[in-house]
């Protein structure tokens, strides 16, 4: 066994001895051992680039509908031709989605009576929408799939659409750090305290509102989505992909009291949680549509009761690993680490939600605000 | 051989660091306490504390009471669980669900096929207990073996 090498030379024979064999595999496993995580983290690199070119692209869009209406995408339209409809539905033609757009002007089978009814004519509050809602799942334009939509690293992202979860997506548009009720209970929609906001009429937001800088602003970012399939198995118990129900976000730090000490990655077995996070993007409701800048990336997400309506934190996360991606009011992409200062997280959000202070919520929050008079900016 | 052998060994040792290595743990410095709180004397399961930092550069913290009344606390964007040490007031919730005529809600089954009632949060402790401003409970965290123990009253 000793001289395995010296003997092989001296005989000059030719072939390996099991010895030798089982040596080289074993390095070679090694090397590949090696190898394969660096393989793995750079497929990762690469899903994290597209997910940054989508957020690009949807950004770009929203400056291209700038350009034609000369204000911002309303987080969810509350006038009388297009009901309770999100922002990426207003931004469709902006991104080479025009087929779906034009059948949804169009009318068709979205609009049961003519589009442009006085308002008078709906059924209950203003904001109920009296034709078919975004949560209408016989409506085929609310399951229209794009890739820009969807961040690949997501691994539930692409899931088939179940029966009563049309329409995935990642991207959301920013409240900046107000906790605000969607319309049923925010009928002037005008506490936003980020880029957009409402539109009752004539409420949207140009950028000239954005004091704060454009390039130190919060347009857009990411949010994890929850599987589609009902019961997957602890999903809603994820505080990445379930939202804590019956916590009220006026004092966003409680919510977070519900992690598990023991497991931070989850929330506590008496918790209330709801699984809405990625569904309906056609939906303007808050918590379909939206993201808060009050606590910090990858932290909870909780809504004050089990009407989805209510006011509610929904904060910017991803399967990127430290952060997510945000893109800023000017167009830029850039990536958020969750250690990022989030200030005092049990401020009363109370008294800022509608009001112009600086926010509570450290360098995260005064990204998220549009005119608070800070100019804290990240890289 | 026994140099193949060295190499090989080597070459495991440093897949081991490499693999154990990595992966930065964000903890603040956060210290894991523990606390007990009671009303009139009683443990009540479920109650939201709340630490309030008294500097508001600090993070805030926060947990919930299981059957004893006792709690850990966690701190937003902190990888361990804890407080960060200093000064805190602390705020405390009791919450029940309760339909919009504020009947309790016994049955929280979940149907995702159906439209679900509407449900609210209603909290059955004093409202002094609610602003951190107003608080008179006050603790300085030093270190994990501090001690949060604190006993509230019912009454307003």
């Amino acid at each position: 066994m000793k001289n395995v090498l010296l003997n092989w030379r001296k005989r000059g024979k030719t072939g390996f001895t099991l010895v030798e064999l089982l040596v080289v595999i074993a390095i070679i496993g090694i090397l590949i051992g090696l190898l394969l995580p660096a393989v793995q983290a750079a497929r990762e690199a690469a899903r994290r680039m597209q997910c940054t070119n989508n957020l690009k692209q949807l950004a770009l869009s929203v400056h291209n509908f700038y350009d034609v209406n000369n204000h911002l995408p309303p987080i969810a339209q509350n006038n009388s031709t297009f009901s309770r409809v999100s922002w990426m539905i207003m931004i469709l033609p902006y991104i080479e989605q025009s087929a779906a757009w034009d059948e949804y002007a169009a009318g068709g089978q979205i609009y049961l009576s003519s589009p442009g009814n006085p308002q008078s004519d709906r059924t209950s509050s203003t904001c109920e929408p009296y034709q078919a809602a975004p949560w209408d799942w016989s409506v085929s334009i609310w399951y229209t799939n794009f890739s820009s939509k969807i961040c690949p690293s997501d691994p539930y992202g692409n899931d088939a659409a179940a029966q009563w979860f049309p329409g995935r997506t990642n991207y959301r548009a920013s409240l900046g750090d107000a906790t605000i009720a969607s319309c049923y209970f925010n009928p002037d929609g005008s506490k936003s305290r980020g880029p957009f906001q409402v539109d009752n009429g004539n409420t949207t937001r140009k950028l000239s509102y954005i004091t704060d800088g454009t390039s130190n602003t919060f347009m857009l970012a990411e949010v994890p989505t929850h599987a589609t399939t009902s019961g997957a198995d602890d999903q809603t118990f994820n505080i990445k992909t379930g939202i804590l129900t019956g916590k009220n976000p006026q004092w966003a730090s409680t919510c977070v009291g519900y992690q598990d000490p023991n497991n931070l990655k989850s929330f506590i077995s008496s918790a209330v949680t709801r699984p809405w996070l990625g569904r309906r993007w056609c939906d303007g409701l808050y918590i379909y549509s939206s993201f808060n800048t009050v606590l910090p990336p990858n932290s909870v997400h909780c809504i004050y009761s089990t009407s989805d309506a209510e006011r509610s934190i929904v904060t910017p996360g991803s399967y990127h690993s430290g952060g997510c991606n945000v893109a800023m009011c000017d167009g830029s992409v850039k990536f958020v680490s969750e250690t990022i200062d989030c200030g005092d997280s049990s401020a009363d959000n109370d008294n800022y939600r509608g009001k112009s202070g600086k926010s509570p919520y450290g360098v995260w929050g005064a990204m998220g605000t549009a005119a608070a008079g800070e100019t804290a900016s990240i890289n | 051989m026994k140099k193949i052998l060295l190499l090989v060994s080597v070459l495991c040792c440093v897949t081991v660091l490499f693999c154990c290595g990595c992966g930065p743990k964000n903890t603040f410095g956060v210290v894991d306490v523990q606390g007990k709180i009671t009303v009139d004397g009683e443990p009540v399961e479920g109650i939201s504390v709340t630490m309030a930092p008294a500097d508001p550069s600090q993070r805030a913290a926060a947990g919930v009471t299981d059957a004893e009344g006792k709690f850990r606390v966690v701190t937003p964007g902190a990888k361990v669980p804890g407080v960060m040490p200093g000064d805190y007031s602390l705020t405390f919730q009791k919450e029940i669900w309760v339909t919009a005529d504020g009947s309790p809600v016994e049955n929280l089954e979940y149907d995702p096929s159906k439209p679900e009632p509407k449900m609210f949060p209603k909290d059955l402790l004093p409202t002094k207990y609610k602003d951190a401003k107003l608080s008179e409970c006050k603790v300085t965290v030093v270190d994990k073996n501090t001690k949060i123990e604190f006993d509230l009253s019912s009454k307003e």
